[in-house]
């Protein structure tokens, strides 16, 4: 189900491309995400299963051996699908895609915790709070305020930086102006530190990210899903969009 | 009426029902939705006033510039700067967090001093500082300075006060970085060399870490021409993956390949205007390197060794190697064999360029009234005070290599803001500011430009936390050691002494955020200089002519100075990770969202070992086994990983678990008497 | 001591010796408690469940005693709207253990939903398109049908029917226990349903999405199916080790047999559309998602094995033993194919929950595990305990098995 055409006029619809050939696993993403959007370290126990990692970059390798071993490194966040399962299944109405901007959004004062969305989810891109959030003394004077914290509990996951689009509209409309589309980067577009990650418009088709989408490297991921996801992978190599058709490793996808 | 029960029910029921329809239901929902998201205990971001500022990151030498986004004075975000000569304003993990490094939870309070039953106490800093000035005037043996982070205007004041008495130790990532090493190989001194990015447009690299994830991330990648990179390793690091040529060869091989490449790129001509005799001298050191030797001794093919050397350009094609963050540098001669391929290719001059250093710059103030070596090259057990500054180093540093070189009853004093891994071992250790608690100069990677940054302060330091320059002082006035031009009260002060130097000598630009570059025909003030730095300018020096002769020795391509002694230690234990697995102590804990939240660190599990390598030593599978090298043992568990070159066994670098300053570290498996710890001799063994 | 409390004609433990077997319950019960009171004082990680295991053990419980207590409004509905009279010997039995396991399976999801002071936010922001909404209304609404069907058999004590009020009100109820029976019926339906269609509708999950008749998924009618199947052998398990513990005869042995035959009869239905579902999305479903099945458990191939052994060991071999006159005449038999089919449904709901989650769904994923902590585990047994608890004062102090006067008398 595509939403476009129940979209208002002119309303952009956010998406992004992510390069592989560039990423390098560092993870400034990661880190830069859980910055800007007021994540915690992690508490005593957490791990890579149960913490809080809205932008999560995995490596996936092509399973062969020394010296024909490939990797890519694959930063993975909320693919904010034009068609989310999480949407549907949410029992609170707490799940919604946001016809103005493309992006699936989280009431997170809503959120019952029954964690049915994360379940829903086949990309793995939404997080439970298992813990309240704590940090080391003093720290919490590093907060953003234009975030809140959130209690254990709730699920959440990337919203684009959304809080970074009402900024940067309130700073535009103080001037008297539109606000322009490079005023509003997520902070992993932002940090990556080899430029490889693409943020813009896909109703602009000069945008970077609309030319992305149209070049023979992108790909999504399980595209067969149906789920229409809004963020297209850049990959020169074929044995990384071959991986990427199927959701199990080790088997060649099916044609259907 | 009589009002009966009923009555009371129904008012009750119809009540309730009403109830529903009202507003009530509504008002509740709101207000517990918020008030179960605002429990007591949970943190409320801090409002206030917008704003930005700039600084500099400390946590490794490439000093990445800073824009901070503060929120009533508070630094609650960073970004790189980009369009400056130094980075293209890629920040490593470590840096995007940086701003939370003043509240690190592992930061020291107090100074410590070891007690005689080995654990530490908190002491007064007369006290410590007493003890230290004792051991400095009473000592027999040397009183050295491990300086991690030479060309800072603190390493101008540790020369300025050990002048003539003492001994400046570089730890051998410092001492044997590719320019140094290049530089050496003139017979007469070219000075610092560094290299131009915007002039390479190929770089033929032996494992280093150029498209890596650390120190000056993006580097190559967001040049504005495509920069060729060919990366000769024997791992599959993740530079070897994202390179555009990744050359497999066996561990320990860079020499032989290196002067393999020498000798074809000599039959291409490419000393034909060289002096006669340098050209003789290396033409007999590269003759046995024919490509089938080559072959033979690395597992470098002939066709792909000639395919490498024939893409090799002069004068755009830059050769290096360096130290590894986590393995340290290659020996002498490996290094030196890599980068006589610099001068075959007229690098120098081109690609490779002098640095100008002013001349009354603090930073490099007594030069030559220090004796300065390679911790390697010190003689054991010579040194009997040693104070070590090796907080912003960003290598890894094993310290039994350190051990060895120290006198039986020496004293060693830690300068550091966390209780890091050498500091574990010291005596004294005394605490200093934390970054973005402190004014600090910040110069660039030596191995690129000369530059210096300044690094501000969002908050106080610990009450404890001494000034490096206060600390000499204080030092001096009880020994009665006086320092001149870096005289001083305060680090501020010897930056403020730099701009005026910088201001006068008029040499270099100032390349400023989102503003054209600056010279010093607009800059004729240090006070305006100071200014720019605070607006997160970074000055650039400028770049010289290569004036001396092209004349040059060979001496050190010579023989393996490692002894091999014969050991049945047929493995070879290569660490890995990078930077950040070297500097744990002085990340912020928000990293755990990469070190412990993810599956990034994937050789922190154990000791990756190829399968063909277990079934051929015939191990079975067991839980726990043992790594022995010479130097000594570490219990491991063992993971089949058939991605890892046989015969090696790949862990990371790094302590393990989430706490920096654990004790099992890997790194110090390496053995003193080993000039590099590149490769470590080991072998696996049943726990 | 308590004898005027319990019914006139039955025989009953002596009050000490019943405490003592109270003792270790209460005990349990406490413990579970405590276990609750951790995860609700200090946060979910204290199980073992995480962002992949999303859903863990307690769901996989509360959805195997809510299948379980299917018994409940399908022995109602069997009795009071199908008239199938020998079922009221059980029927009291089957309110009570229904009424347990619901309330029990609330109890638990008030401990795993992360803020459950907003679990009431549903009733006013629901979403239509979820099943878990659908869930949620009905479940609810039903756990208020048990409780008025339920409390009019604790009000049938004989001390308590000395109470004029509560007998009027007992009465009243009984006046309408057709429209209970027919609305349980109804809301049982659906959320036995909705809860196979929470699973069914997961289009990003291939493993268990299945093909829809409108908008319910073929989970949803497994599901549904499968229920009614287990309810009656749940009853008929529970009523026999319930007179084997107490060492009564409790229904005639006719009673049993109808339980086992409409199992059976049920079973018939549930194997046939079972491999029929199976064969369609092993064919068709799954590979239209992009994945062949036979690549969901390629590194561990043991696990299909329980697929397989849930619709023959578990569906059909029942299924057989229920439909043979010989075997149905012996009760060893009968209750070695309750306990078949009970086992069936806990296969059942496990693949379904946990194996589910186990599986990739990305191709960097790896197959995950999953053990409950014990916090979990003891929270869970609260509810064993409250169940053993309850049942056991139900059976002493109320007429939970109206046959079992004439019984004792013969």
């Amino acid at each position: 189900m595509s939403r476009a055409k129940e979209k208002p006029e002119g309303a952009p619809r956010y998406a992004m491309t992510i390069d592989l050939d560039k990423c390098t696993g560092c993870g400034a993403c990661m880190v830069a995400c859980a910055v800007e959007n007021n994540v915690p370290p992690a508490q005593s126990g957490a791990n890579d299963r149960n913490g809080t990692t809205l932008m999560r970059v995995y490596a996936m390798s092509n399973k062969q051996a020394y010296p024909h071993a490939k990797q890519v490194f694959v930063p993975m966040t909320c693919q904010q699908c034009e068609d989310p399962p999480c949407e549907t299944v949410c029992p609170q109405n707490a799940v919604e895609y946001d016809w103005t901007t493309g992006i699936v959004a989280q009431i997170p004062v809503r959120c019952l915790g029954c964690r049915y969305c994360m379940v829903a989810c086949p990309y793995h891109a939404r997080a439970f709070n298992w813990w309240d959030p704590t940090w080391p003394e003093g720290m919490e004077a590093t907060l953003n305020p234009d975030i809140s914290t959130r209690s254990r509990g709730t699920a959440e996951k990337c919203n684009f930086c959304h809080h970074r689009r009402q900024l940067a509209r309130e700073r535009a409309a103080h001037e008297d102006r539109e606000m322009r589309e490079d005023e509003y980067q997520p902070a992993c577009v932002e940090a990556c530190p080899v430029g490889a990650i693409t943020f813009g418009n896909l109703e602009d088709p000069n945008s970077a990210v609309s030319k992305g989408f149209a070049k023979p490297e992108a790909f999504a991921f399980v595209e067969k899903l149906g789920t229409e996801p809004k963020i297209r992978y850049l990959s020169s190599q074929k044995w990384v969009h071959d991986m990427a058709r199927s959701g199990v490793p080790g088997k060649e996808a099916t044609n259907g | 009426m009589i009002v009966t029960r009923r009555h009371i029910l129904k008012l009750l029921g119809g009540g309730a029902v009403g109830t529903i329809f009202s507003p009530i239901p509504w008002k509740l929902l709101r207000d517990s939705s918020v008030w179960t998201q605002n429990w007591s205990w949970l943190p409320v971001p801090q409002r206030g006033p917008v704003g930005s500022a700039y600084s500099a990151c400390t946590l490794c030498p490439s000093g990445c510039g800073l824009k901070v986004r503060t929120i009533g004075g508070r630094p609650v975000l960073v970004n790189g700067i980009s369009n400056t000569a130094w980075g293209k304003g890629g920040l490593c993990p470590a840096g995007t967090a940086i701003h939370q490094m003043p509240w690190h939870p592992g930061q020291l309070r107090s100074v410590k001093m070891r007690q005689a039953d080995g654990r530490f106490m908190e002491a007064k800093l007369d006290v410590a500082l007493a003890a230290v000035a004792a051991a400095i005037k009473g000592a027999n043996g040397t009183v050295a300075i491990l300086d991690g982070r030479p060309g800072r205007l603190i390493s101008g004041a540790y020369r300025e006060f050990l002048a003539g008495k003492g001994m400046i130790v570089q730890p051998p990532s410092v001492a044997r970085s590719s320019m140094k090493v290049l530089r050496s190989l003139f017979k007469e001194d070219p000075g610092p060399l560094a290299i131009d990015v915007d002039q390479v447009k190929a770089v033929v690299s032996f494992a280093a870490s150029v498209l890596e994830n650390f120190g000056q991330p993006g580097l190559l990648q967001q040049s504005p021409k495509k920069i060729r990179t060919i990366q000769f390793e024997a791992i599959q690091s993740r530079t070897a993956l994202k390179a555009d040529q990744w050359v497999p060869i066996k561990p320990g091989t860079e020499r032989e390949i290196a002067l393999g490449l020498a000798n074809l790129l000599l039959k291409k001509g490419y000393a034909a205007n060289w002096d006669e005799e340098d050209r003789t001298a290396l033409e007999k050191i590269c003759a046995e390197w024919t490509p089938s030797k080559v072959f033979a001794t690395s597992g470098v093919d002939e066709a792909t060794l000639t395919s490498v050397a024939n893409t090799m350009e002069i004068g755009s094609t830059v050769v290096v190697a360096g130290p590894d963050a986590v393995g340290g540098p290659l020996a002498i001669e490996a290094e030196a064999s890599i980068q006589t391929l610099n001068l075959l290719l007229g690098s120098v001059g081109q690609a490779i360029k002098p640095v100008k250093i002013a001349a009354d710059d603090p930073a490099f103030a007594a030069i030559d009234a220090v004796e300065t070596k390679d911790l390697a090259d010190v003689p054991a057990k010579s040194i009997e005070v040693l104070i070590i500054d090796m907080a912003m180093a960003g290598y890894a540093l094993p310290w039994n290599l350190l051990a060895d070189k120290l006198a039986p009853k020496a004293l060693v004093v830690s300068l550091t803001p966390v209780l890091d891994d050498l500091a574990q071992h010291s005596q004294v250790v005394i605490p200093t500011a934390l970054p973005f608690t402190t004014v600090q100069d910040i110069p660039g990677h030596p191995d690129f430009l000369r530059s210096v940054r300044m690094a501000q302060a969002f908050g106080a330091p610990a009450d404890d936390a001494l000034d490096p320059v206060d600390f000499l002082n204080r030092l001096g006035k009880i020994l009665g050691i006086n320092r001149d031009v870096t005289a001083a009260d305060s680090l501020s002060e010897l930056i403020e002494k730099q701009a005026e130097v910088l201001v006068n000598a008029k040499e270099g630009v100032v390349l400023q955020p989102k503003k054209d570059p600056a010279d010093f025909d607009d800059i004729d003030e240090a006070d305006e200089l100071l200014k720019r730095f605070k607006r997160g300018a970074c000055f650039v020096a400028a770049f010289g002519q290569i004036d001396t002769a092209l004349k040059f020795s060979f001496d050190s391509l010579g023989k393996i100075s490692d002894e091999t002694k014969k050991h049945d230690f047929r493995m070879q234990l290569i660490l890995t990770g990078g930077v950040e697995r070297a500097s744990l102590a002085s990340r912020s804990p928000i990293l755990s969202k990469v070190d412990q939240e993810s599956g990034l660190n994937p050789f922190a599990d154990g000791a990756h070992v190829n399968p063909e390598t277990i079934a051929n030593l015939a191990l079975l599978p067991k839980k726990r086994w043992v790594v022995n090298t010479p130097e000594g043992s570490i219990r491991v568990q063992i993971r089949p990983d058939p991605t890892v070159p046989p015969g090696v066994i790949l862990m990371s670098g790094a302590p393990n678990g989430p706490k920096p300053w654990d004790v099992a570290n890997p790194v110090e498996l390496a053995s003193p008497g080993q000039k590099s710890w590149r490769i470590i001799p080991a072998v696996i063994k049943e726990a | 001591m308590d004898k005027t409390a319990i019914s006139r004609g039955l025989q009953r433990a002596p009050l000490g010796q019943f405490l003592l077997w109270l003792g270790p319950w209460i005990a349990l019960l406490a413990f579970g408690v405590y276990c609750a009171y951790l995860c609700l004082r200090y946060g979910l990680h204290l199980t073992n469940m995480d962002n992949r295991f999303a859903f863990g053990a307690w769901i996989f419980l509360d959805l195997t005693v809510i299948a379980l207590g299917a018994g409940a409004f399908f022995t109602g509905f069997l009795l009071y709207i199908l008239k199938r009279k020998e079922l009221r010997a059980v029927i009291n039995s089957a309110v009570t253990i229904g009424f347990i396991c619901y309330s029990g399976a609330v109890v638990i999801l008030m401990v795993d939903v992360g803020q459950p002071l907003r679990a009431w936010f549903t009733f006013w922001h629901p979403n239509v398109h979820s099943m878990l909404t659908e869930v949620t209304f009905c479940i609810t609404c039903y756990l208020g049908v048990l409780a008025f069907e339920y409390i009019p058999i604790l009000l049938k004590n004989r001390k308590l029917r000395q109470i004029p009020s509560f007998l009027v009100f007992e009465f009243n109820m009984h006046k309408v226990m057709y429209v209970l029976a027919g609305a349980g019926t109804f809301l049982s339906f659906f959320h036995q349903g909705s809860l196979g269609g929470l699973y069914g509708v997961l289009n990003g999950r291939p493993f268990v999405y299945r093909e829809s008749f409108g908008i319910w998924p073929t989970t949803f009618f497994l599901f549904i199916v499968s229920a009614a199947a287990a309810g009656p052998s749940f009853i008929l398990l529970t009523t026999w080790i319930t007179s084997k513990v107490t060492k009564k005869r409790l229904v005639t042995q006719e009673v049993y047999e109808s339980l086992g035959k409409i199992s059976g009869y049920i079973l018939i239905g549930y194997v046939l559309f079972k491999t029929i579902d199976t064969l369609v999305w092993i064919s068709m479903t799954a590979p239209g998602m992009g994945v062949h099945p036979d690549s969901f458990f390629a590194s561990k191939p043991g696990y299909t094995a329980l697929h397989l052994l849930e619709v023959t060991i578990f569906g059909f071999l029942p299924m057989a033993i229920y439909m043979t006159k010989r075997l149905r005449s012996q009760i060893k038999w009968l209750v070695t194919a309750a306990v078949l089919t009970c086992l069936g449904i806990v296969v059942n709901r496990y693949i379904l929950t946990i194996q589910t989650l186990a599986l990739p769904t990305l191709p960097f994923d790896e197959l995950l595990s999953y053990m409950p902590s014990w916090q979990e585990t003891g929270a869970f047994l609260m509810v064993i305990a409250y169940g053993m608890i309850v049942y056991s004062l139900s059976f002493r102090y109320a007429n939970l098995f109206p046959l079992e006067r004439e019984l004792q008398r013969n």
